[in-house]
């Protein structure tokens, strides 16, 4: 038989076994989708906060904001002091107009021109070190300074507690997704007994007539895998439909975090979600058909 | 060929239902299988066709010795085999054209192949009219011809015939027999097990009859009674 045969015959065997169990076949795919769902939620989540600690881990220098009056002159001292320090890489100084502007344009949907008349912003120095753990000693020593500065704001800490909640839902997350896993792989494997009780008889007769364990096997696997597929195809459309409004909504709510807007850049996790579900129908079938033929 | 070298057969609780069985039986014979009931025909013909295996002893058909088979190598071995089931064994959601056509598919048979072989031993058992028919729709008699059709659709070698004449009237069973008997003339040995004097008698063939597992009589062109 040709493969193209062999494959139309194996599908229309999937499809008698299907319609013979369809509520459990339903239920699978239910649960499959339901758990890939969540496990997509999760990808999703991990990946935006990923960006947002590297946006904002990669932003490793310290800005001084100056109290409002200090004048140019002593501003350009305690640059040049500042400068002569060990571990300080550079120190650029930003005048107030110029940090107004481009934070206008940065944030130009915003319109703060509407409701904000005069420039609230004052003088700045930005501060980048040589080695990023410096940083910690670097506040410190500054901190002596407080005639001078005003504020000092850096990113490093931070991103540090971001990475550390990522790392808390990840943990989180991904232990979830092994106890979805497992039942959903669990609910597989006895829609697939099911389907092999009920075809129990006929399994027994295609033993007879020279049936290898292997050809028999082939459509409860392709079943599972049809559920796997149905399931993670579901999973991927809810949240395609589900992404683009939530993140939107940040967005607007949220301007300062670099949320994923391109959504293009998620479908690896689409990808990983349908081969999960592939994956983990095929092996719910493998396991119940091969407990059954022994 | 057929060959069973001291061939013990003792099921798993206890019970020896065959003895100590010498047998040869050569390609194109066609033997009857007598004996009274819970003699041990049924478990003879399960032996070959590796549905259980024997205890002690050897069984050789053609170039295959039965002990040796892997459990991987038995559905290919049945394939050379044909066997009717005493109660049928019919997939009952499947038509009749569709029950013939699963034992070629199950050995990867190419479509249009599928569709000659099966036309041609439906047209042989006299079922060409009923392909579209279920199981359920069919006589009795019927039933047993697509299990015919069904075991002899890829031509094997040996045909095992347990009681195929057992629930059918003495006209059916006449027809089955002629049936097996030009089934016969086409090069293949047939091994029927059977209770029916009449056809015994009626068409003289070999006769081996075994008796509370012991083989009791081995008889060229033998009667049902001795
Ligand atoms: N699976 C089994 N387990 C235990 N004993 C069995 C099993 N199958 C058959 N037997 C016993 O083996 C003996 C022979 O059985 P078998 O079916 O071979 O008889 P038979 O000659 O075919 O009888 P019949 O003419 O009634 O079909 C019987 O006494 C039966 O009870
Ligand atoms: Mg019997």
């Amino acid at each position: 038989m040709t493969g193209i045969n062999a494959l139309l015959f194996f599908l229309n065997e999937t499809f008698i076994g299907i319609r013979r169990s369809r509520l459990m076949s339903l239920i699978a795919v239910a649960t499959v989708a339901v758990t890939l769902i969540i496990l997509g939620l999760f990808m999703v989540i991990s990946a935006n906060i990923g960006r947002i600690t590297y946006d904002i881990a990669s932003k490793l220098d310290i800005r001084l904001f100056l109290k409002k009056n200090m004048s140019i002159e002593d501003i350009q001292q305690f640059k040049r002091k500042l400068k002569s320090i060990e571990g300080i890489n550079d120190v650029v100084f930003i005048d107030n107009d110029t940090a107004w502007n481009t934070l206008k344009e940065h944030y130009s949907h915003l319109q703060f021109d509407e409701f904000i008349e005069k420039n609230p912003l004052p003088h700045s120095l930005i501060i980048t070190l040589n080695r990023s753990h410096d940083i910690a000693p670097m506040i410190l020593y500054l901190k002596r300074y407080n005639t001078i500065i005003d504020d000092i704001v850096y990113g490093g800490e931070l991103a540090e507690r971001v990475d550390v909640f990522r790392k808390f839902i990840s943990l989180f997350g991904w232990s979830l997704i092994i106890l979805l896993v497992m039942s959903s792989l669990f609910i597989i494997v006895n829609t697939i007994r099911l389907t092999v009780i009920v075809r129990d008889e006929e399994i027994g007769i295609m033993q007879l007539v020279g049936a290898t364990n292997r050809f028999i096997k082939i459509p409860f696997l392709i079943e599972g895998f049809i559920i796997g597929i149905l399931g993670a195809g579901i999973a991927v459309t809810v949240l395609i439909l589900v992404y683009n409004p939530i993140v939107s909504q940040l967005v607007e709510e949220l301007p300062f975090l670099p949320f994923i807007t391109n959504h293009s850049s998620l479908y690896y996790i689409y990808g990983f979600v349908l081969m999960s579900g592939a994956i983990i129908g095929t092996v719910g079938a493998y396991i119940s058909i091969s407990r059954s033929l022994k | 060929m057929i060959q069973f070298k001291k061939v013990t057969k003792a099921y798993p609780n206890g019970f020896n239902a065959l003895c100590n069985i010498d047998l040869v039986i050569p390609e194109n014979e066609f033997v009857y299988l007598i004996g009274p009931s819970g003699a041990g025909k049924s478990t003879l013909l399960r032996l070959i066709f590796m549905e259980e295996l024997a205890s002690s002893g050897e069984i050789i058909i053609d170039k295959y010795v039965l002990s040796e088979l892997t459990p991987v190598q038995i559905p290919y071995y049945r394939r050379n085999i044909g066997m009717i089931f005493q109660d049928y064994k019919l997939l009952p959601r499947r038509t009749v054209y569709e029950n013939v056509a699963f034992a070629l598919h199950v050995m990867h048979v190419s479509p249009k192949k599928i569709r000659e072989q099966v036309d041609y031993a439906l047209d042989l058992v006299g079922l060409s009219g009923k392909k579209t028919h279920y199981p359920r729709e069919l006589s009795g008699g019927e039933q047993q011809k697509i299990c015919i059709a069904r075991a002899i659709v890829n031509q094997p070698a040996i045909l095992l015939c347990d009681e195929p004449t057992g629930n059918l009237d003495p006209e059916t069973s006449w027809e089955i027999v002629h049936l097996l008997t030009k089934i016969n003339a086409y090069n293949t040995t047939i091994l029927m097990a059977t209770h029916d004097t009449e056809i015994v008698d009626g068409i003289p063939k070999r006769v081996i009859a075994v008796n509370k597992g012991i083989l009791a009589r081995d008889q060229v062109l033998g009667t049902y009674v001795q």
